[in-house]
């Protein structure tokens, strides 16, 4: 598969590249069907825990650190930009123009995890750490060691999302550039952007409610 | 979005696919960031707690940006729509039908270590009726009322023994009616003591968790259902623990706490861990090879050493990942617990339970070790 | 097509060698090993159970200890929940039968269905490697903080679990977009048989309630590796929190079981009774009523643990409402029934099996949502017995039923009808021996779970024991004859049954690509009429 342009053939038991096209986007709306509930459990522990000790929230929240998770925010809602336009460039046959757009939203996946590693070490160094391994002094509540369950809990499995995102990204990246999609197939270009839109879309709400706690 | 082009059917049989265009993106990626800041900006400013509320109708508008925009749902087929619209309904089934028992519980649960707890024998608080054997009008209309809650199900509306429940219950639950074949005597301490107890072997469970007035309550309604009840002597109540010249109505009765309170005390009840070191143990050679020596050789001392002196380094296989733990030494403590330690193993700890030993074996191994640590 | 079959070529003979079963995307060879694979599990989890059976003989009849009972059960429980009745019916029969009832060559997508047999697998391996190591004794339903404390493996159950729920999530997942873009021509949504309707619905829950198994198990398995507490009341978490997030998964899960099993019954008795389906709008839709309200009713397994009172009430009056779609089906088939010309074969038998286990599990399904009744019978072996009226009598009476209707078709060969005969009496007998009394030991306060008993209990707990080798023999008696017609078997017809479905319109064995003809539907898939013979 190393010429220029590869034509793709369709599944034979499918009748047309359109039906398999539709149904593998159908497939992956199914596939975040599941993802949403699987985080679902995560903020309804969330929930449940907010709504028992709303004053433990409020003073644990503070030791995060709003800035870092606000830059985190802009990187992701720009990598979702760049992804948007990468499958654009795709739909339009554009090959070194979507392979630019996949770089810079792979980069900014990258700033991305960076950015939560120096939090993660920062907090790991100051004790605030899941329950049983809490050793920090400053926050009082008892309870306190159970935000930072949830903070390491529903921030990690997010992580370990955007963490594959970046591996399917350097995936099409490279079926990209070796010529592999085109204006009539596109398919694996446009479900790595739905995967990664829905990324973003949980940080969106990871945000305000671990970092902003009123 | 006037950018926004459709391709019809110039390639691809039939479909139609949308192809959102780069400023149309723009755009909605610089709606997203303003918006960012807005959440940012809006949490610096006290609003009680509508910041909560405004917080999430601003996420809930970016996660709509994104899915109808980005995501492209807004062209997408009506399907595609109702099968990520159905995750979040029954997400918030999940949500809804949760908080419908955790912010439900009643005050019990908030309460923080330390405080008093209404023990749950006072579900009334406090005690409503002094001497709770005497017979009442007031008494009679609450055992009624506790009856409708607690036995119809298996005694039926009318005491008859015929509630929906019945059918399915053998022996058959009591007709209050007929005054034959009571278990326990038709007295008011020992339909009480049943109340307390339940009957083993038949359906009759214990309401011990009813606060003891109400027993006495519902006892008054049941024997009321049908012609006097056989008067009860000092000796039925001694039976009970109750003494009638006092007016406390549950007598040497403990009164039991609730789940949330049993939670926090088993909470606090530590369990033993295995990777603290103590000193080690000097010790003789075992003496001949009897039975217990014979045990201790092939299933206590891969772990526990030679000696009984711990410190042997052994995997943790239940944690993960795999993690090297030291054992303790086989600790001072008397035949009792040294045979529940052996027979039961140590919950939470790496020391298996060995239920395959008698008694009698224990009993040899409990002397080696001790000679083992002289 | 570039490759169609030769003529008298099918799926078993075509490409041949056990790499070619290994990486077959055919979805007929994918059903059948998870048929096999289901079948061994099955075989592991009996064995367990007449273990069990066997401890509680009698009170002081002890041939293990009171430790290595709990893990007997564990495993009894993990093995025949997780890697048994789960994939059973739609996994196995399902991969097999759905793409052929919808006229398609294949399912949506057939690299993922294998990936989803290995997942599987691996899961499998996971959750059974445990008994090498230090068991698990928690129950199948790995309550905190007993799961986060005890110092058994459980932690490779858990695994396991999580693991082949993925599996379950990528089967659900490709039947819905089967059955959404592979269907023959003319084969609308109104005319699809009820076996896809059931399947459908099964993958709906698949995809709904699996992800959350698949946290709750995550969190548990972080629970016990770092600590996190969520559910660990010594860290400040909440124990009744885990018994939330393991119902909304379970309680739908036991849907996934028993739809599939609804499924099946819908083919064969309009089949055998040589009727039109009686209601078929009704079942159909009766099939998601089940699915909606699965989600909404997992609280009755959380009356007495310490859960509020107002959330007691709620989910005690919801579940109420299962008895009503439960009840149109049950109703629905016996009116398919009714002057109908009924043929005794295999399959009809065990539909009957079905109707008269299942009931009685329904209905004590009633006694054990009504709050206060519950509260008496919670945890005793009244539970045990109405779990297993509907599981076992549902579940496995349906994938009974399924595999005596579709064993001509899978294998192209017939069993003998006298043997299934003596099968069908041996498992159902045995099945109500054995766990009938267990309702009246239940009523009676005998707790489960129990390494054992008051000697009151006795007589019935030998009685049931001695119904758990009749079941027993039945499942051998089973094994032998259909192994029998495997390879001894008389060649089948293509239509044995006469049915009007799709999947006995091609060839038995079908060929690799299902239809020697792109199959068009003209009518509903229920148009009998009875023979005036």
């Amino acid at each position: 598969m190393s010429q220029a342009t590869v034509t793709h053939h369709h599944a034979h038991h499918f009748a047309s590249a359109d039906d398999e096209f539709e149904a593998a986007k159908q497939g992956m709306w199914v596939f975040l069907v599941t993802e949403v509930l699987m985080f679902g459990g995560l903020f309804v522990a969330y929930g449940t825990f907010r709504g028992m000790y709303p004053e433990m929230f409020h003073e644990a929240h503070k030791m995060l650190s709003v800035p870092m998770g606000a830059l985190n925010t802009v990187f992701l809602i720009t990598s979702s930009l760049t992804m948007a336009m990468a499958v654009t460039s795709a739909q339009k046959g554009l090959r070194s123009r979507t392979t630019g757009f996949l770089a810079a939203t792979f980069l900014l996946a990258g700033c991305f995890l960076v950015v939560k590693y120096f939090e993660y070490m920062h907090k790991i160094h100051d004790g605030l750490l899941p329950a049983g391994f809490f050793t920090n002094h400053e926050l009082t509540n008892p309870k306190a060691p159970l935000f930072f369950s949830l903070y390491f809990v529903m921030t990690g499995l997010h992580g370990v999302h955007v963490l594959i995102g970046m591996g399917l990204i350097a995936w099409i990246m490279i079926k990209n550039q070796k010529g592999y999609f085109s204006p009539a197939f596109y398919t694996p270009v446009e479900l790595v952007g739905f995967y990664w839109h829905f990324v973003d879309l949980v940080w969106i709400y990871l945000f305000p409610l671990l970092y902003l706690v009123s | 979005m006037s950018h926004d082009k459709h391709h019809g059917n110039d390639h691809k049989g039939g479909g139609h696919h949308f192809i959102l265009s780069y400023k149309s993106a723009t755009l909605v990626g610089l709606t997203l960031l303003v918006l960012t800041a807005v959440t940012v900006g809006i949490a610096g400013i006290d609003l009680g707690r509508f910041n909560f509320f405004v917080a999430m109708v601003v996420a809930t508008i970016k996660a709509l940006l994104v899915a109808l925009i980005f995501m492209n749902l807004r062209n997408d087929k009506l399907e595609n729509g109702i099968i990520f619209g159905a995750s979040f309904m029954f997400l918030a089934i999940f949500f809804v039908l949760t908080f419908a028992d955790l912010f439900f519980r009643g005050d019990v649960y908030w309460k923080e270590k330390g405080q008093p707890f209404p023990p749950i024998a006072g579900v009334v608080g406090k005690p409503k009726f002094k001497k709770a054997w005497n017979q009442t009008p007031e008494i009679l209309a609450h055992g009624k009322q506790l009856y409708a809650v607690q036995c119809v199900s298996c005694h039926g509306a009318d005491g008859k023994g015929d509630g929906p429940a019945a059918a399915a219950l053998i022996p058959h639950p009591r007709n209050f009616h007929s005054n034959e074949g009571w278990k326990n005597g038709r007295k008011l301490t020992m339909v009480f003591k049943t109340l307390k107890e339940g009957i083993p072997g038949s359906g009759m469970a214990s309401f011990a968790t009813l606060p003891a007035e109400d027993r006495w309550a519902v006892a008054h309604y049941v024997l009321s259902l049908n012609g006097p009840a056989e008067k009860d002597s000092a000796a039925d109540f001694a039976k009970i623990g109750v003494d009638p010249n006092k007016e406390d109505a549950g007598g040497s009765e403990k009164p039991t706490i609730p789940v949330a309170v049993a939670m926090e005390r088993m909470a606090e009840k530590d369990t033993i861990r295995v990777t603290t070191i103590r000193r080690p143990y000097l010790m003789k050679e075992g003496t001949a090879e009897g039975v217990g020596a014979q045990i201790y050789r092939t299933q206590c001392a891969s772990c526990h050493g030679e000696r009984a002196q711990g410190g042997v380094e052994v995997k943790n296989l239940g944690g993960f990942p795999n993690t090297i733990v030291k054992t303790s030494p086989i600790g001072n403590v008397d035949s009792g617990r040294f045979q529940e330690v052996v027979l039961k193993g140590l919950p939470g700890d790496l020391m298996p339970g060995h239920g395959e030993f008698s008694v009698s074996e224990i009993r040899e191994l409990y002397n080696h070790v001790r000679t083992l640590k002289q | 097509m570039s490759h169609t079959s030769a003529p008298g070529e099918n799926y078993l003979t075509g490409p041949k060698g056990l790499k070619s079963w290994l990486l077959t995307v055919d979805h007929k060879r994918i059903g059948l090993m998870y048929l096999y694979t289901v079948l061994s599990f099955f075989l592991i989890g009996g064995i367990f159970a007449l273990l069990i059976r066997w401890s509680l003989f009698s009170p002081d009849h002890k041939f293990i200890d009171a430790n290595t009972y709990n893990k007997f059960f564990t495993y009894h429980g993990a093995i025949m929940v997780f890697l048994v009745i789960i994939p059973a019916i739609p996994a196995a029969l399902g991969n097999f039968i759905l793409p052929m009832m919808l006229g398609a060559k294949d399912v949506a997508f057939p690299k993922l269905n294998l990936a989803s047999y290995y997942i599987f697998c691996i899961g499998a391996a996971f959750a059974v490697s445990a008994l090498f190591f230090r068991g698990a004794d928690t129950g199948w339903t790995f309550y905190t903080p007993y799961s986060i404390r005890t110092n058994t493996t459980v932690i490779l159950v858990l695994c396991g679990a999580f693991i082949a729920g993925f599996s379950s999530i990528l089967t659900g997942l490709n039947f819905i977009i089967t059955t959404h873009k592979l269907r023959a021509k003319g084969l609308t949504w109104g005319r699809l048989p009820l076996f896809v309707w059931a399947l459908y619905a099964t993958s709906i829950i698949q995809v709904l309630a699996t992800p959350v198994l698949a946290i709750t198990l995550l969190l548990l398995i972080f629970e016990r590796v770092f600590q996190i507490g969520i559910f660990d009341p010594k860290l400040g978490g909440d124990p009744v929190l885990f018994q939330h997030f393991f119902w909304f998964y379970s309680h739908p899960a036991v849907y996934i079981m028993i739809l599939p099993a609804m499924g099946v019954i819908s083919e064969v008795i309009p089949v055998f009774s040589r009727k039109p389906i009686f209601g078929y709008r009704a079942i159909a839709y009766s099939s998601f009523g089940i699915a909606l309200i699965a989600f909404v009713v997992w609280g009755h397994h959380l009356f007495v643990s310490g859960q509020s009172e107002f959330a007691n009430f709620l989910f005690s009056l919801i579940t109420m409402f299962v008895a009503v779609p439960t009840g149109v089906k049950v109703f629905s088939w016996i009116a398919t029934m009714y002057k109908g010309t009924i043929r005794f074969n295999a399959p009809m038998l065990y539909a009957f099996g079905f109707l008269e286990i299942f009931t009685i599990g329904g209905l004590t399904g009633v006694f054990l949502a009504t709050l206060a009744v519950d509260v008496h019978l919670t945890d005793t072996y009244f539970v045990v017995a109405h779990f297993h009226y509907v599981m076992v009598g549902g579940t496995l009476m349906g994938l009974l039923a399924g595999m005596h209707m579709w064993f001509p078709k899978m294998f192209g060969k017939m069993y003998s009808e006298g043997a299934a005969l003596v099968g069908f009496i041996l498992v159902v007998l045995g099945f109500n021996i054995t766990f009938f009394p267990q309702f009246i030991l239940g009523a009676q306060g005998m707790p489960r779970r129990y390494w054992s008993y008051l000697p009151e209990f006795t007589f019935l707990n030998q009685v049931s024991t001695v119904g758990s080798w009749f079941l027993g023999a039945g499942f051998l008696w089973t094994a032998i004859y259909m192994g029998r017609a495997l390879f001894s078997g008389a060649k089948a017809p293509d239509n044995p049954w006469d049915s009007k479905s799709l999947e006995w319109q091609s060839p038995s064995p079908p060929p690799v690509e299902n239809f020697l003809h792109e199959p068009v539907v003209t009518e509903w898939t229920y148009e009998y009429r009875p023979s005036k013979a």
